[in-house]
């Protein structure tokens, strides 16, 4: 027996030293991580046709979505280019799991991301080589250069909705109202800890700008002037609406159902995506967008394409970002419930809930993609804050 | 008297050649040797890559740390355990975990023991239906309780679709729906099986001669009960608490769904929302701590069983089972063991059932029947699942993928199981058999969250010999093989502890060599062992969440994450049918196989 035992101590130091070895840093490849490049387009003649016939030689293409049109945009691409494409719905923290994985792994089966956390995509994806940013080089005029990099598709928004059932007109028109004990354990929203764009939003409440129109806001609503511990009213509003007992709910689909289930004489009002008015009333929820609220109604936020490193079907990647910036790219989205693409030769779409751009512009924070660092860096900091203040 | 006589060497090769003709017809060593060797890689070094995540910096989190990535760092240390934060990140779940894992265990093992009894030591009617029905819970993914709970008593606290009662005007209070008591109750319900048929094995197996000559030599029944009885139940008693507790530890389903939504938070929760949240480094600083809490638990049940040839019960003996007379209780038990069976299986069945054929739930209206979420071809409101659940290719795909790879990681559980039962008892004293036993639960006490982030990390790359496996199906069916071990051990430990040496050695006598020996006596003896350590892990498999839940990628997933993505998306009506599939499933499968093999699910769970 005392064999055995030898040979024992000698094969646990084997593999112990086998597994310690194998970790280094990590991620591998953060010692060949360059700074990120400016956006691969150049200013080459695009040939729409050479893409398309190298993109038929390659495998199917395999796409992730944060918003379920994935599913029409693959039909409608493939009846188009006769490319196949396997769409699917996943979340943000799950794309960049996944895409991380597979990069690092090098076992890559993606080729797009559409994704709507901009800040982990400039701070993480980009820099450590897991995707790569391409404009299509005939789109480089249309697209403004502030949305370039990363490359925005289009713009979506979430915005405070109310029961038109339960309340004939929207109830709500400071946006302190939502902090207000009136509204206390009536305010539906997504858990920021799990939904990247809300707590990006967050972070654009804290900009110096941001926070003096909130402080104007609540000198309005309140008669004098705010009076806080925190560094300026943005962090304050957080502190506020988090210690006002908020609904929170995993999907937007449950914020929906908690405001506009019917039959209820007090409902909440809650926070939430265009695409659920369109939702709503087929399943026999009221809902409606409230149209006046100050300072802002909502925040417009980006849903971003960008191309998985050393995909398996790069051509085939390219053309199906260039669709996503077509008009038909965007019209899943902005025929069933507004929004506009990033490339402004498109035209705005049949549904659009909210109104026209300068409407938008007027009373939506925009979370363009300069500020994605700032809010990356601040993303602990003010998850923390409303962890900590959540009553 | 020592003449001291010189004696010669023997020749290397003579003695080299001894053992091997030794391990042809002992090759346990051998065998030992090389399951430690695989066991120590698959087990040990994805926990050692864990834990060195867990003090050096992370990519991404430089600009805080003000370190550069994989520098060591104490952070993520002061982080869960002194920053502000820690008392949200790590102090209260560690709390609610306690306190969720002691009442579960009790809870379970009250309910189980006493039904146990009651089935198997009563004259009861109904004993055999009851002993099948009754473990129909486990076979339920865990979360099927506290989905059902939910579409009863969900408030208007967390938005959503309300459950039944709210929605006929009744407002559950928030205690009652959510958190501790909820959470407590229903998975009590989902683990009560467990206890149930370690001492229905165990008291089945028990040589009711025992009790007789007790009370012959003039013992009253409570002294009995308290100094024949308990005592050798002790094992049963032991395995059924590390059993419930450590799942407890590690379950994620029902805390998700029941906790998460009024932060009641346990570590494996706590856990998840690190991960989603991309903070590695505090994840990994959580699961150190469920495993050295895991291994706490370990240890204590090393130090109970450590005499266990006190436990053989099946020896070169006869036995006898005689059972004990209830005369006026027979109804009375007959309807509690019946109450037991509606309460766990068909309120939590019927329930669900019911919502997903209810577009408004608690509305009990003609129009507001409709079997659209099963079939209908269209669904325009589900974005992403526009499909009744039975029409769309997700779930076929989904169940291609679960079959598959779950079959292949339960037949290589069973094996492995058996194998290591059988090293482990025959070189019992010895410190590989000790190492074995323990490295085959080790698995057991990781949440299967953290092992999953730790296989990650270890198969991402590839090191030396062995190649990446991400997005691969190896990875899940080896995750799966190792996450269930501990399942095959147990059973193939316990079975081996109860088949004595004398009959391997009376065919070792006879001439058989090792092979014969274990075809022809071992594993027809221990069939029921080796039914139960495939079949367990299949079963345990097909519901398996905490686990795949990191692995399995949008577009492969399989049933279970299936469920939870329709969950998260709001899509109430199609996760409770898709949950409803996977139950159905699993029973189905359960059933067939006692079928086929001959021996039900209970007999081959001994302990």
């Amino acid at each position: 027996m005392n064999i055995s035992v030898k040979r024992h101590v000698t094969s646990i130091g084997a593999i112990l030293v086998l597994a310690v070895c194998g970790q280094g840093a990590p991620t591998a490849l953060t010692s060949q991580a360059e700074a990120s490049q400016a956006p691969a387009a150049s200013a080459e003649k695009f040939d729409l046709g050479a893409l398309v016939a190298a993109a038929k030689k390659e495998p199917p293409l395999t796409t992730l979505n944060n918003s379920g049109v994935v599913k029409d945009l693959a039909t409608n691409f493939t009846a188009k280019y006769g490319i196949k494409v396997n769409g699917t719905k996943a979340d943000s923290a799950t794309q960049v799991q996944q895409v991380s994985r597979e990069v690092q792994s090098g076992n890559v089966k993606l080729g797009v991301l559409s994704i709507e956390d901009g800040a982990l995509v400039e701070a993480r994806l980009i820099p450590q080589r897991f995707v790569d940013n391409w404009v299509p080089p005939d789109m480089l005029n249309s697209i403004p250069k502030e949305w370039q990099n990363p490359l925005v598709q289009i713009w979506d928004a979430k915005v405070v909705a109310y029961n038109p059932e339960a309340y004939g007109a929207c109830p709500i028109n400071n946006i302190w109202d939502l902090t207000d004990p009136k509204w206390r354990g009536k305010v539906a929203l997504r858990d920021p800890l799990d939904t990247p764009e809300e707590i990006t939003w967050f972070s654009w409440l804290t900009t110096d700008d941001n926070a003096r129109k909130l402080a104007a806001a609540y000198q309005q609503r309140y008669g004098n002037a705010l009076q806080t511990r925190e560094k300026n009213a943005g962090y304050e509003f957080i502190v506020r609406l988090a210690a006002n007992q908020p609904i929170v709910t995993k999907s937007d689909n449950d914020s929906a159902s908690s405001v506009g289930a019917p039959g209820q004489k007090e409902a909440p009002v809650g926070i939430m995506s265009l695409g659920k008015f369109s939702e709503a009333p087929p399943q026999g929820e009221k809902l409606a967008p409230c149209k006046s609220i100050r300072p802002w109604i909502g925040y417009a936020y980006p849903r971003y394409a960008v191309i998985v490193h050393n995909t398996p079907s790069p051509n085939a990647a390219k053309l199906y970002v260039h669709y996503l910036m077509t008009a038909e790219g965007a019209a899943p989205t902005i025929n069933q419930h507004g929004g506009f693409s990033a490339n402004l030769d498109v035209a705005p779409g049949r549904n659009e809930h909210l109104g026209p751009r300068e409407f938008w512009e007027k009373n939506l924070i925009f979370l363009t993609p300069g500020g994605n660092d700032r809010a990356w860096q601040m993303r602990e900091r003010l998850s923390d804050l409303w962890r900590l203040n959540r009553k | 008297m020592s003449a001291a006589v010189a004696l010669p060497r023997a020749p290397w090769r003579g003695t080299l050649s001894y053992h091997l003709q030794r391990a042809r017809y002992e090759p346990t060593v051998a065998l030992g040797i090389g399951l430690s060797v695989i066991f120590l890689y698959l087990v040990i070094a994805p926990i050692a890559a864990m834990l060195s995540d867990a003090v050096r910096v992370q990519f991404g989190d430089e600009a805080t740390i003000r370190l550069p990535a994989g520098d060591f760092t104490s952070y993520y240390l002061w982080r869960a355990f002194r920053s502000p934060i820690s008392k949200l990140l790590f102090w209260e779940p560690l709390l609610n975990t306690l306190v969720v894992a002691v009442g579960v265990t009790v809870l379970a093992l009250a309910l189980g023991g006493a039904l146990a009894w009651l089935v198997v030591r009563t004259d009861m009617p109904g004993q055999t239906w009851l002993a099948t029905v009754l473990v129909v819970p486990y076979i339920m993914p865990s979360w099927t309780f506290a989905l059902a709970w939910l579409t009863v008593f969900k408030n208007r606290t967390i938005g959503g679709q309300v459950g039944f009662l709210e929605a006929m005007g009744f407002h559950p209070p928030n205690w009652l729906a959510y958190g501790a008591l909820p959470i407590v109750v229903t998975l009590a319900f989902h683990y009560f099986p467990f206890a149930f048929l370690l001492f229905g094995n165990a008291l089945r197996r028990f040589d009711s001669q025992l009790e007789e000559s007790a009370r012959i030599l003039g013992a009253g029944s409570w002294t009995t009960t308290h100094r024949i009885v308990v005592p050798l139940m002790l094992p049963a008693v032991m395995s059924a608490v590390l059993l419930t507790f450590s799942r407890v530890l590690g379950t994620f389903g029902t805390p998700y769904i029941l906790g998460l939504p009024v932060n009641y938070n346990v570590l494996s929760t706590s856990l998840y929302q690190s991960f989603r949240g991309g903070s590695t480094g505090v994840m990994a600083v959580l699961s150190a701590v469920i495993i050295g809490i895991g291994i706490g638990i370990v240890a204590m049940d090393t130090w109970l069983l450590r005499e266990q040839q006190r436990f053989v019960t099946v020896g070169s003996k006869g036995a006898m089972d005689r059972r004990t007379r209830l005369r006026g209780w027979r109804i009375p038990a007959l309807a509690l063991a019946v109450t037991a069976f509606c309460a766990t299986v068909v309120v939590p069945l019927g329930t669900l059932i019911l919502s997903t054929v209810m577009r408004i739930p608690g509305r009990f209206e003609f129009g507001n029947f409709t079997a659209d979420f099963w079939i209908a071809r269209r669904l325009p409101a589900f974005v992403g699942y526009p499909t009744g659940l039975l029409r769309g290719p997700d779930l076929a795909a989904a169940a291609w993928n679960s079959f598959r790879i779950v079959g292949l990681a339960a037949i290589v559980c069973g094996l492995l199981g058996l194998s290591v039962g059988y090293v482990v008892v025959r070189m019992h004293g010895t410190r590989l058999s000790f190492f074995l036993r323990q490295v085959s639960f080790l698995p057991y006490l990781v949440p299967g969250i953290a092992f999953a982030a730790a296989y990650l990390s270890l198969f991402a790359v590839r090191r030396g010999p062995i190649p990446a496996l991400y997005g691969t199906l190896s990875l899940l069916v080896l995750v799966l093989t190792v996450t269930y071990l501990p399942f095959a051990s147990r059973a193939g430990i316990a079975a081996m502890m109860q088949l004595g040496r004398e009959p391997e050695e009376a065919a070792q006598i006879c001439g058989a060599r090792w092979w014969q020996r274990v075809r022809r006596i071992v594993v027809p003896i221990q069939k029921g062992a080796l039914t139960t350590g495939i079949i367990l892990p299949f079963i345990a498999g097909l519901k398996e969440l905490s686990v795949v839940i990191m692995l399995a990628t949008p577009g492969t997933d399989v049933l279970t994450t299936l469920s939870i993505r329709l969950q998260e998306y709001g899509y109430q009506q199609l996760a409770n049918a898709a949950v409803l599939v996977i139950a159905a499933l699993a029973v189905a499968v359960t059933y067939l196989a006692q079928r086929l093999t001959g021996s039900s699910l209970a007999s081959g769970l001994e302990g």
